[in-house]
This record gives C-alpha cells, sequence and structure tokens, in this order.
C-alpha cells in the first residue's frame, strides 16, 4: 500500500499523461464503467477546464483562430506548461510567448494574445487614484522641468509587429480581422479609465517619452527626449501636449518634485 | 459597509481554543436563509433590482485580484446582502505544503468582505507545485483523516476561525478503502472541528457514480456541523453522471434536499450554477422552489 504522497503523484501523472494508465491500478472499476472509463473523465476535464480559462483570458485570439484553431493552440500550450497557478485567472502568462513560435507563419496571433493578456491585467490592476490635470496647477512655473511622473498601475505596454490594436477592435465589433500582416514595429498602450480599460497604438515619439517616464525621467529630460523627434521649437509643446493626455486619461498616478 | 455580525468571527476564534463535543457545538453560524452564487452575469440587476436573495456566496478566487470593477462591485453587493465565501483552490487535501501566498490573499479577502463562512472543498487540486484546477478526490484512509484534519486545523489558525469543508462529487473510487465516504466526511469533521458544507448534488451524483445510498450519507453526517447546503444540476451519461453544476436541479436532488432539510433542520441552502448560466429570474424560480421544499418539510413536524 502506497503512501498519500506517492497515491496523488500517481494520480496526477496519469492526468497529465494519457497513455501512462499505471495509475489504473489504484482504483477500482465501478459498477458500470470500468476503471479506464471512470478515470478518463478526470483525464478530458483536466484539459478542457484549462482550455476554457485560456479563452476567457485570451478572447480575442480565440476569436481570430476560431474554435478549432485555438483548440489545438491551448492544448499544445497545456501540453508543455502545466498550471503552477493558484488562481486559474493566472493561467496562460507565456501563452502569447508561446505563440510567437507556434503560429510563427501569423504573427498577429501572439501580438493580439499579449494585447489579450495586458488588458485582461488591467482591467483587475491595483487601485490608485490619478491625478487630476487640475492638480497640477499647485506647481509653480520654474518647479516643471524638476517634475517626475508615476504611471498608474494598470498602465501596460505591449510591444507589436502588426496592427493588433486595430484587429483587436476589428473582433470586438465581430468585424473581420482584416490584414494580419508584419507592419512597422510599435507599441500599444493599454491603460485602465476609471473601470474602463482602453488601448491605442502608440506614436514612436510617445512611445518614448513614456519610457522615458519609466525610468524616471524628469519634465525637462522627457522635453529633451521629445526634441529629438519634432525639433527643439516644438519640444516643449509636445511633451506638455503629452502630459496633458496622459493626465486626463487617468494615466498618472504621482507626481513629484526633484 | 453594512456589517452584518462582526461579533460572529470574533466568537469563532475563541471556540478554536475551545473543545468542543459534536453533539454541542456552539457558535454555529446563524441560518442564513437562502441565497444564490453572485455571477457576473447577474452584477447589474442585482445592482440595480436588488433581487430576493437572502445572501450571496461567491467564488473566492475571482476576487483575489489586486483591483479594478470585480472588487468596486463586491462593495457595492456586499452593501446590501450578507456574503459567503467560497473557494476552489486551497487544495486541502494535498500533500504538497500549504500555499501561505494563497492564505493570506483569502484572509486579506475575508478582511474586506467579512463573510459570514467561509468554506471550500475536501479534495486535492494538484501536488509537486502544479495545480490542476479541478476537485481530485482523496482515499478514504486513517491517513488521509490525520493529513487534512491537521490541514484544515492550520488553515482555522491561520485564519482565525472554523472553515467549512464541502464533500465533492467524484467519478473513481480508490482500492485503498477503509471506510464510507460519510465515515471520512464526518471524522475529518470531528478531528478538524470545522464545518461542513452538504453539496446534495454530489451526494446524488457520487452515489450514483459509486452505487451507494444518498440517505445513508445524509444520516451519517453530524448535523451540528452543517452550516450550508448547495442544490445543482448536472449531466447524466447513463452509466456514470459528471456534476457539471450547468443546469437546474433535477427532481430527485429535490427529494434528497427534502431528506436533507428533514434530517438537518433549517440550514442555509443556496442553487449553485457555475456555467451555462440562465437569466436571473430562472434562479430565483428554483430558489422560490427551495423554500417551498424546506416549508413544506418543516411543515411536517419534527426533524428526523
Amino acid at each position: 500500500m502506497i503512501g498519500l504522497a506517492e497515491l496523488q503523484a500517481q494520480f496526477q501523472g496519469g492526468i497529465l499523461t494519457p497513455n501512462d494508465d499505471t495509475t489504473l491500478a489504484l482504483i477500482n472499476d465501478g459498477t458500470w464503467e470500468p476503471a479506464a472509463t471512470l478515470f478518463g473523465v478526470y483525464r478530458y476535464a483536466y484539459a478542457a477546464r484549462l482550455v476554457e480559462v485560456l479563452q476567457a483570458n485570451f478572447d480575442k485570439t480565440w476569436s481570430l483562430l476560431g474554435d478549432d484553431g485555438f483548440d489545438d493552440a491551448a492544448r499544445a500550450y497545456i501540453a508543455e506548461f502545466p498550471s503552477t497557478a493558484r488562481n486559474a485567472r493566472w493561467y496562460g502568462s507565456e501563452f502569447g510567448e508561446f505563440l510567437t513560435s507556434y503560429c510563427a507563419e501569423i504573427p498577429a496571433v501572439a501580438d493580439l494574445a499579449a494585447l489579450d493578456w495586458a488588458i485582461a491585467s488591467a482591467f483587475d490592476a491595483p487601485d490608485q487614484d490619478s491625478v487630476a490635470v487640475e492638480a497640477m496647477a499647485v506647481f509653480h512655473p520654474q518647479e516643471w522641468p524638476s517634475l517626475r511622473f508615476q504611471l498608474h498601475p494598470a498602465v501596460r505596454f505591449v510591444p507589436v509587429s502588426t496592427e493588433a490594436a486595430r484587429i483587436y477592435e476589428a473582433l470586438s465589433s465581430n468585424d473581420a480581422p482584416g490584414d494580419l500582416e508584419p507592419s512597422t514595429d510599435h507599441t500599444v498602450l493599454v491603460w485602465r479609465d476609471d473601470h474602463t480599460v482602453r488601448f491605442r497604438a502608440l506614436e514612436a515619439d510617445e512611445a518614448n517619452l513614456l519610457a522615458g517616464v519609466v525610468e524616471g525621467l524628469n519634465f525637462a529630460s522627457l522635453c529633451e527626449r521629445a526634441a529629438e523627434a519634432v525639433g527643439a521649437d516644438q519640444a516643449g509643446m509636445r511633451g506638455a501636449g503629452l502630459l496633458r493626455l496622459w493626465l486626463d486619461s487617468g494615466m498618472i498616478a504621482a507626481v513629484k518634485i526633484d | 459597509m453594512h456589517i452584518v455580525c462582526p461579533a460572529v468571527s470574533l466568537m469563532d476564534h475563541q471556540f478554536e481554543r475551545m473543545s468542543v463535543t459534536p453533539d454541542s457545538i456552539g457558535n454555529r453560524p446563524s441560518n442564513l436563509g437562502f441565497g444564490l452564487g453572485l455571477r457576473t452575469q447577474h452584477y447589474a440587476e442585482v445592482l440595480e433590482a436588488k433581487p430576493a436573495v437572502d445572501w450571496f456566496e461567491i467564488i473566492s478566487e475571482n476576487y483575489m485580484i489586486p483591483g479594478g470593477q470585480p472588487l468596486a462591485i463586491l462593495d457595492r453587493v456586499r452593501a446590501d446582502y450578507p456574503m459567503v465565501m467560497h473557494g476552489v483552490s486551497l487544495s486541502i487535501g494535498s500533500t504538497d505544503p500549504l500555499d501561505t501566498d494563497y492564505l493570506r490573499d483569502l484572509k486579506t479577502l475575508a478582511d474586506r468582505v467579512e463573510p459570514r463562512w467561509i468554506s471550500d472543498h475536501l479534495c486535492w487540486t494538484g501536488v509537486n507545485g502544479l495545480n490542476l484546477h479541478d476537485l481530485l478526490p482523496l482515499p478514504y484512509t486513517e491517513e488521509a483523516v490525520a493529513h487534512v484534519a491537521g490541514r484544515i486545523r492550520q488553515v482555522q489558525d491561520f485564519l482565525g476561525r472554523r472553515i467549512a469543508i464541502e464533500n465533492v462529487s467524484s467519478y473513481v473510487t480508490f482500492a485503498q478503502y477503509a471506510m464510507t465516504e460519510w465515515e471520512f466526511v464526518s471524522a475529518i469533521a470531528e478531528a478538524a472541528d470545522c464545518w461542513l458544507l452538504f453539496d446534495v448534488n454530489n451526494i446524488y451524483v457520487s452515489g450514483f457514480n459509486h452505487d451507494y445510498d444518498a440517505q445513508a450519507f445524509i444520516e451519517g453526517v453530524p448535523r451540528d456541523r452543517v452550516v450550508q447546503i448547495h442544490l445543482a444540476g448536472h449531466s447524466h451519461n447513463g452509466t456514470h453522471i459528471v456534476d457539471t453544476h450547468d443546469a437546474p436541479v433535477v427532481d430527485d436532488v429535490w427529494a434528497l434536499y427534502a431528506a436533507a432539510c428533514r434530517h438537518f433542520g433549517p440550514v442555509s441552502t443556496m442553487i449553485e450554477r457555475d456555467d451555462n448560466i440562465p437569466p436571473l429570474q430562472d434562479l430565483l424560480a428554483e430558489l422560490d422552489q427551495a423554500r417551498s421544499i424546506a416549508a413544506s418539510v418543516a411543515g411536517e413536524g419534527a426533524v428526523t
């Protein structure tokens, strides 16, 4: 007679390895069905349940691939990446990366999965108040060059090589996804406005400036970075304009002076 | 937030340190009446119409998240209704170490929700660091009783309150077999000094699958420990039943519920629909049927 730990290891192994029937020695035949059929309920349910979890976490990827295509990709992923997540909400963290090779011929699939994951994680990201535009009035003009900004914890950046944001919107409207071909490498910004998650493709200079915010650059340095794209004459306007946009979007959680 | 009875959790904590006998268990949570599982599909209607539901059960894991809309809605619903928390990931029967991160998150949520009680399943969900996200069966052995009861006590000490454990549907029995399922459930409940969540559908499903008498199960567990009843539907495959919780309660399960009411007396009862979620009105109609059965049994006279 084996101990509980060994019994559980064998039972789990039998679910994860469908061709391994040694587990059946642990199990009684039922009144109406043999042990293999009854154990098969667990084997079937295991993958089916995780497919449902991935469908929930990657809704638009599912729409793009269709039921059969998504099912194939999900089951391949499940076989390679059994869950270590306590909460099913977090299962699938490597699915986007997995799809870059599994669906290498259609890079839009992995891009969409990365966007799905970012949107889901922004949806239930930590709560934190945003700084309102009006609150910026407390800073004197001479203080502005020294201001540093902290992004809201729901802000996400998704690097993509296809028109993932447009494809996502099309699928959300039940439209055809359109062109799936590679486009210029760019970043999709994801953020949460109150409880609504929003996203948009970023111009290169805005992505650069937001990267600067993450790096902790102050406003003067951000404007210097803006000058690289729009020239020194326009840098201040561009920096201030984007800051206004981020504040209006609820993306800034804190403003600090050096 | 409307706090229903803040003294309950405190009193539960005190009782952890007391020796109690099965027939005189103090401080059992009071009967909440008739409830439903809170599901996202019904959020708007619950918030706006405030349906005649006595209480809601939440799936703990759905709200063990950093923030956002789900927690905001949870707070609003909680302001209007008593709640209980029902988990699916405690893996109380696993031989892996208890997941302290999970327990800490569970406690954080409990501090927010102030539930009347917290429950999870008498099962394991994985070992060796993996989680199969299923409610896997335990062998009915003395070793498993001691293992699970010890873990329940650890969880109860951490949470500072008794938890309720629920019997699960199962499809296999193990060659290692020292007792019936109800003897197993009872032995753990006594050794751990915990509450029981009695799922009538699961007893029907397992009773069919393993060819045992569901009535014997009802009569075999310590009635003073039962704090909640689940009612649900299933998928009947002819030779075995799969617990899908995605369909209306069937007549046989209603009959078992009546038997449970006769034996246990009034117990907090809910319809637990996990998939194929119907309009709220459909679940309210099922809940009315539960009310009607419980009232009818109460009118029969003494509890058996």
